[in-house]
């Protein structure tokens, strides 16, 4: 039946997040010394009061009180978290967590999707031409230079890129998502040299990503080459050029299309140490520092939102599937 | 493959031939490769050979070390999985399918900040606990579908007891799998591991290759010295090459060891006259 | 409604009268790791005009080798060696790959074996049907297009409305290759190749679509080449009879004689292996031994060791196609003398 299709992926969506949310809940409260008390303390002495309302105060103020059993703090945090509220930046407290979330996440997406898309096609692209002229030298320059650059650990190309590009070339700016003599808004020049900061990033995202397109994309042309519906389309006189679109390279494409959210999915766990390099504000550099300053409240928020765009992808991925893919029938 | 036994190589028996040499000589910065110092020299003069070859053993050593793990547990799970069914076996395929669905490199990070990592077991641990999901599941799935295959049938009407199953029958047509996932898996550790370096996660030695990059790096950032560049390149192709190698060692592996691959790998090697794209198409009749 | 002419001027032969296609000493060879297999063998084949030959022989025979190299679509790593195949007064193997590839579906066309993955799986029938068309002539318009398309799949009998806006999936086994049949019909060709078209299919849809076929070519009068293992469906249906044995024809002739008077002692031996209503069951007589080995080059005749009348000659000398009778050709060694040939 076409609806349980569907209800079992979002079932199974909401499943993960929620366990994925439950796994870093009590991997925080594991940590070990007692952050809290020390805050606590700090404001009791700030503000001379005793130390047990000093804790009232720290409580209430994020929410959470390592005192309680864990069943209970979980009560609490995701009777907030169902009112939207994901509690405050531990580091500073006056900032809410959700608005740091806005404020990154949009940069990290737009990295992210550029080079998602760009990888996609650019690797399909590379992908069909080496299983259409498989001998040549092309062909074997393509899977060189992908596995060359697949072959480079994924955290050391932005700094590789950047040295490059940036340092050595000076084709590039360094940092920043813009210029910061520029303001915001959505005039064409800021625009212009939005995209321009994007470059680099982008590029080293496609680095990491590119060989799994190119390699998959091959072997999914090949098999399909060598069905009988292609030879088939052959004696009908069907042009080679023709074959190529609308009949390799759009049923190689099918089984393509579930990697697409693992792609997106991988990229935005990259994104931690991605955008550090190129001091991009996105939500990975924020994780980094969040985790730095031991602010579990944004740890908490930032992961929570990365799971959920991820499997939020999957599922879409999943839902569009049946109209992509003639053959997959809304059944499971 | 060749690659991966020179790394070896150099990765026990350098460190006893080529000394650590590490103090500093401003002297000769930023040399390019001459006979004294075949790989040139990075920012504060020392050799940088010598430190690409003393880094050789912790690179491997975690490398190694995590994949050992992600392919022991993941191997123990999906048997576990596989063999008792059940609620086991739903259990544990729930936070498999979890694990693949999520991306798993931002909760090693807050592994590493919660249980501060300490040793490189540790870090191996670290890396192996979230990485077994797949190996898992390509376990589970293969030993399902053995399980319902006329020979294990056999034994079990036999009445072998279950390990005697385990070793004679699953463990041949699984191992392919396992050694090349292993090797593979040693691929991604390397790489996991090289990010939470750079992001001070993990302890380090100081001749670990990212390290060298990520000191390069800085050095150059702030020299804005293009001469620096050498010394970053050097320990990129290093990983580069391991890497890559590993990727060729894992494909030796599979077609040796995979008895259905084997067959098409020696219809290969006796192909005539080369002749282009001898495709598996059946013959027309 | 008449199939239209052919683009090339009619042959004569002197055996056959009008024909439309002849192959002279083909070859066709699989390049494979060890060795090389001739699945076709200095092949020579003349194909009579505006009837329906069929094409007979057993599993390995080169049948469907010797259909698909007409067109030049052998796959890899099959190849077209030597020899001609003459159309008209063209040699299709000379043709440039655009000649080649207008030539393709507008002269001749082909109904394959196993329709079930002849289809692209992600374009809808009417969207394969409108692209052959476009393929082949720029300047039709969609009407004309939907137009031709209705009225074929209407003599299949299937409904158009419904086939044409469906995926392959979505459709049986015979309604695929009911489509393509129809899909073979598209640009009226003058030849129609039908490889096993109806192989996998139940014996009721079996003889509805010959039915189908031989109207089809009671219609238009355009020529076919029926390729099948089942001499039955020949007797049924076809005006003449070709048989293939190791990637060879080793006996052709006009239906009636073939059946009356079979010379060549395979055939002799597949229709006596025909289960028939009338005959008793233990009159039927398999074909002792098996299949010949194509890889090894071979000395003498190809039957010679399965046949029960071999002689010292047979197994040294190859015997070639020769005129035994009225429209009738043998390949046997024991024909020479027997109609006053040398």
């Amino acid at each position: 039946m076409k609806s349980r299709y569907y209800i079992n992926k979002v079932g199974m969506a909401i499943l993960t997040i929620a366990l994925c949310s439950i796994l870093t809940f009590v991997l925080f409260r594991l940590m070990p010394g007692d952050i809290f008390t020390a805050k606590a303390r700090d404001m009791a002495v700030e503000r001379g009061i005793p130390l047990e309302e000093a804790r009232k105060l720290v409580v209430s103020r994020y929410n959470y009180d390592p005192k309680e059993p864990i069943p209970s703090q979980m009560k609490r945090y995701y009777g907030a978290l169902l009112r939207g509220d994901m509690g405050n930046s531990m580091s500073n407290y006056t900032v809410k967590v959700t608005s740091i979330i806005g404020y990154y996440m949009p940069w990290t997406l737009f990295l992210v999707s550029i080079a998602l898309i760009l990888s996609y096609l650019l690797g399909t692209w590379l992908g069909s031409i080496m299983a259409w002229k498989r001998k040549s030298v092309v062909s074997a320059l393509i899977a060189a230079y992908t596995t060359i650059v697949n072959a480079i650990p994924p955290a050391l190309v932005p700094t590789l890129v950047l040295a490059i590009f940036a340092f050595g070339l000076r084709w590039f700016p360094i940092q920043g998502a813009y210029s910061s003599n520029l303001t915001p808004g959505f005039n064409f020049a800021f625009i212009k040299d939005m995209f321009w900061h994007a470059v680099l990033p982008v590029f080293a995202y496609t680095c990491t990503q590119i060989n799994t397109w190119v390699m998959n994309m091959k072997g999914s042309c090949v098999s399909v080459m060598a069905e009988d519906y292609v030879s088939a389309a052959y004696s009908r006189g069907i042009s080679s050029k023709r074959i190529r679109e609308k009949y390799v390279k759009k049923n190689a494409s099918l089984p393509l299309y579930t990697s697409l959210a693992i792609s997106f999915g991988s990229m935005l766990g990259g994104a931690t140490y991605m955008e550090g390099p190129f001091a991009y504000p996105g939500i990975g550099s924020q994780l980094g520092a969040a985790l730095g300053n031991r602010d579990f409240t944004v740890c908490q928020g930032i992961l929570l939102i990365t799971t959920t765009a991820t499997v939020a992808a999957s599922l879409v991925v999943d839902l569009l599937l049946p109209k992509l893919d003639p053959r997959v029938k809304a059944e499971d | 493959m060749i690659i991966l036994i020179a790394f070896l190589l150099i990765a026990t028996i350098g460190t006893k031939v080529v000394p650590l040499d590490l103090g500093t000589d401003f002297e000769h910065r930023y040399q390019m490769p001459s006979p004294a110092h075949p790989l040139g020299t990075d920012y504060v003069g020392n050799d940088l050979l010598q430190q690409i070859v003393h880094g050789t053993k912790s690179v491997l050593y975690i490398g190694l070390l995590a994949s050992l793990f992600t392919v022991a547990l993941g191997f123990f799970l999906g048997a576990l999985a596989g063999f008792a069914g059940g609620i086991t076996d739903r259990i544990i395929s729930l936070v498999a399918q979890v694990l693949i669905s999520v991306p798993i490199f931002p909760i090693q990070l807050i592994i590493a900040v919660v249980f501060p990592i300490k040793s490189t077991v540790m870090l191996a641990v670290v890396l192996a606990v979230l990485s077994w999901a797949q190996l898992a599941r390509n376990v589970r799935s293969t030993i399902l579908s053995l399980k319902q295959r006329e020979f294990v049938l056999i034994d079990r009407i036999m009445g072998m007891p279950q390990w005697y199953i385990i070793l004679k029958e699953i463990l041949p047509n699984v191992t392919s799998y396992l050694a090349s996932t292993f090797v593979l898996n040693t691929n991604a550790a390397i790489a996991s591991s090289v990010a939470l370096m750079m992001l001070g996660m993990a302890p380090y030695d100081v001749t670990h290759w990212s390290i060298i990059l990520s000191n390069a790096t800085a050095q150059a950032a702030s020299g804005m010295n293009t001469a620096g560049i050498f010394n970053m390149l050097v320990p990129t192709f290093a990983f580069v090459l391991l890497q890559m190698s590993l990727i060729f060692f894992a494909n030796g592996l599979d077609e040796a060891l995979n008895p259905r691959l084997r067959s098409a790998a020696s219809a290969k090697k006796s192909k005539r006259r080369g002749r282009p794209d001898v495709s598996q198409r059946t013959v027309n009749k | 409604m008449s199939v239209k002419e052919p683009s090339t001027s009619n042959m004569k032969s002197d055996i056959f009268g009008d024909i439309i296609l002849k192959i002279e000493d083909l070859c066709v060879d699989f390049l494979l790791p060890d060795g090389d297999l001739h699945a076709v063998c200095h092949l020579d084949f003349e194909l009579p005009a505006h009837k329906i030959t069929g094409l007979v022989g057993e599993s390995g025979s080169g049948k469907t080798t010797l259909t698909s190299a007409i067109l030049r679509t052998v796959s890899a790593p099959g190849e077209i060696t030597q020899g001609k195949i003459l159309f008209g007064n063209q040699d299709i193997r000379k043709l440039s790959e655009e000649t080649l590839r207008r030539f393709r579906w507008n002269e001749i066309s082909m109904v394959f074996q196993a329709a079930q993955n002849s289809l692209n799986p992600s374009m809808t029938i009417q969207e394969q049907f409108v692209e052959t068309i476009m393929a082949h002539h720029r300047n039709r318009s969609n009407k004309e297009m939907m137009e031709i398309s209705r009225k074929l799949l209407k003599q299949v009998k299937l409904e158009p409305e419904r086939i044409l806006r469906s995926y392959p999936h979505e459709l049986s086994g015979g309604m695929k290759q009911r489509v393509m049949i129809a899909f073979a019909q598209l640009l009226d060709p003058p030849v129609l190749l039908l490889d096993e078209p109806t192989t996998a299919l139940d014996v009721i849809t079996q003889d509805y679509i010959f039915t189908l076929l031989v109207q089809m070519h009671e219609n238009m009068h355009n020529t076919m080449l029926l390729s099948t293992h089942d001499i039955a469906i020949v007797a049924r249906v076809c005006d003449y009879m070709a048989v293939m044995y190791g990637g060879r024809i080793v006996e052709m002739g006009d239906i009636f004689t073939m059946f009356e008077n079979p010379l060549h002692p395979y055939t002799q031996m597949l229709i006596k292996a025909a289960p028939s209503l009338v005959g008793e069951l233990k009159e039927r007589v398999a074909i002792p031994g098996s299949a010949p080995d194509l890889m090894k080059p071979h000395k003498g005749c190809i039957f010679a060791d399965r046949c029960p009348y071999c002689e010292d000659r047979c197994l040294t000398e190859e015997p070639g196609l020769e005129v035994a009778g009225e429209e009738h050709l043998a390949a046997c060694h024991r024909i020479s003398g027997k109609e006053g040939q040398p």
